[in-house]
C-alpha cells in the first residue's frame, strides 16, 4: 500500500473531507422551510417557462424544436420527468419531487436536464399570497 | 530559430492508440451506473488514459491533444453534443490542475488523480451553472455528493494506472516505473545489487583462493 500513496496525498484527503464536512454543516444548519402546498416552475435555461399547478395528473410537454423534447409528468404533489430527448437521461431517473422527499433529494426541490437546459423547481408556497398560476392542459410550447 | 521536431511515427501511433482506449473506456463507463439519475458521476476510468499521457509521454501538448479528442469524439460518437460543454470544461479544468499538481514534491499518483477528479467536478458545476440557474444550497449540496464521488474514483483510477505502469515496467514495455522518482529507484537498484553480491558471498565456496592473492606454480588454472 505504502507504494500506491505519498505523504501529501493525505493531505489532499483531509482537505477533500474537510470541504465535505463543512457542506454538510451549512446544509444541516441553513435547512430549508417547509410548507404544505407547492407548485412546478419550469425553466428552459434560466428563463421561466411555465408555472403549473399540481394536483391534476397530466403530461406537460416542453417541446424546444430541433427534436429537444422533455416531457413533465405532474402528480398530485409533485412532478418528475416521464421523457426526455437527451442522450444520458439523467433527469429521467433523477425520480419524482413531492412535497415529503424533497428535503432528502441530492437535487432537493430541483429536476435537473443539462444537456436540454431544462430545469423544474417544486416552488414550496410559503403562504403569502401568490398570483393565479396558468393552467397549462397538455403543455405543448410555442417557440 | 530553432524548427520543433516533426512528429514520430511511434509517437503518433501511441497517441492514437491512447486515444482509442480513452473512447472505449468512456464508452464501458456509461454502462456502469454508479448513482441513478446524479448529473456529472461517472468512473473516471479515461482518466487512467491522460494519467498515462502525463507520466509516461511527458508531453503537455500530447496530453491536451488527447483530452480534446476524447471530449469531442466521445461527445459525437456516443455521449452527445450538448454534453460537450460540461465535459470541456471538466476536462480543461482537470488537466490544467493535474499538470500542475504533479509537480508539487510528495504527491503520489493518487494524490494527482483525486485533484484531477475534483477539478472535473469543479469545471461541471460551473458550466451547469452558467446555463441553468440553480439556488445556491442546492448547488452547494451537489457540490458536496460529487466531491465525496470523485474521491473514490479518483481514488480508484489513480490505483488502477499505478498498477498498470508497475505491469508495465515489470513486463519490459516501459523502462521504468515513471512515478517512481529517480533517488527512488537508484535507492532500489543500490539495494538489489547489494543484495545479488551478499548472494554471490554466500554460495561462494570455502576454498576458493582470493583473486588478489598470485596463483602458485602447481595450481593447475
Amino acid at each position: 500500500m505504502k507504494e500506491f500513496f505519498k505523504r501529501k496525498d493525505a493531505l489532499i484527503i483531509g482537505i477533500i473531507v474537510l470541504m465535505v464536512a463543512v457542506i454538510a454543516a451549512v446544509i444541516l444548519v441553513i435547512g430549508t422551510s417547509g410548507g404544505t402546498k407547492a407548485h412546478l416552475a419550469i425553466y428552459v435555461g434560466d428563463v421561466l417557462y411555465r408555472e403549473v399547478e399540481l394536483g391534476e395528473e397530466r403530461t406537460v410537454t416542453v417541446n424546444q424544436g430541433q427534436g429537444v423534447i422533455n416531457k413533465v409528468h405532474v402528480t398530485r404533489d409533485g412532478f418528475y420527468m416521464e421523457s426526455s430527448s437527451c442522450d444520458n437521461q439523467d433527469c429521467v431517473h433523477q425520480g419524482e419531487v413531492t412535497l415529503d422527499n424533497y428535503e432528502d433529494r441530492v437535487l432537493m426541490n430541483w429536476i435537473v436536464c443539462l444537456p436540454n437546459q431544462v430545469t423544474l423547481e417544486l416552488v414550496v408556497d410559503d403562504g403569502a399570497e401568490e398570483p393565479p398560476i396558468e393552467e397549462v392542459e397538455d403543455g405543448t410550447a410555442e417557440e | 530559430m530553432k524548427r520543433s521536431a516533426p512528429l514520430s511515427a511511434r509517437s503518433i501511433a501511441m497517441f492514437g492508440l491512447l486515444t482509442a482506449i480513452a473512447l472505449v473506456l468512456g464508452y464501458i463507463e456509461s454502462f456502469i451506473p454508479i448513482t441513478q439519475g446524479i448529473p456529472g458521476v461517472k468512473l473516471g476510468l479515461s482518466n487512467t488514459v491522460l494519467l498515462y499521457a502525463l507520466y509516461v509521454s511527458g508531453s503537455a501538448a500530447g496530453a491536451w491533444l488527447l483530452m480534446v479528442l476524447k471530449v469531442v469524439l466521445s461527445g459525437l460518437l456516443y455521449a452527445g453534443v450538448q454534453a460537450m460543454i460540461y465535459s470541456f470544461a471538466g476536462g480543461i479544468l482537470s488537466l490544467l490542475v493535474m499538470m500542475l499538481i504533479k509537480r508539487v514534491p510528495g504527491v503520489s499518483i493518487v494524490g494527482v488523480s483525486i485533484c484531477g477528479a475534483v477539478a472535473h467536478n469543479v469545471g461541471q458545476i460551473v458550466a451547469a451553472s452558467l446555463v441553468v440557474t440553480l439556488p445556491a444550497l442546492v448547488l452547494l449540496r451537489y457540490f458536496g455528493i460529487l466531491l465525496v464521488c470523485a474521491l473514490v474514483t479518483g481514488l480508484l483510477t489513480g490505483i488502477v494506472a499505478k498498477s498498470v505502469f508497475k505491469a508495465l515496467a515489470a513486463g519490459g514495455v516501459l523502462k521504468s516505473d515513471p512515478t517512481v522518482s529517480p533517488a527512488k529507484k537508484k535507492k532500489e537498484a543500490q539495494k538489489s545489487a547489494s543484495g545479488q553480491a551478499d548472494a554471490a558471498e554466500e554460495k561462494a565456496p570455502q576454498s576458493a583462493r582470493p583473486a588478489d592473492l598470485p596463483k602458485k606454480e602447481s595450481d593447475p588454472s
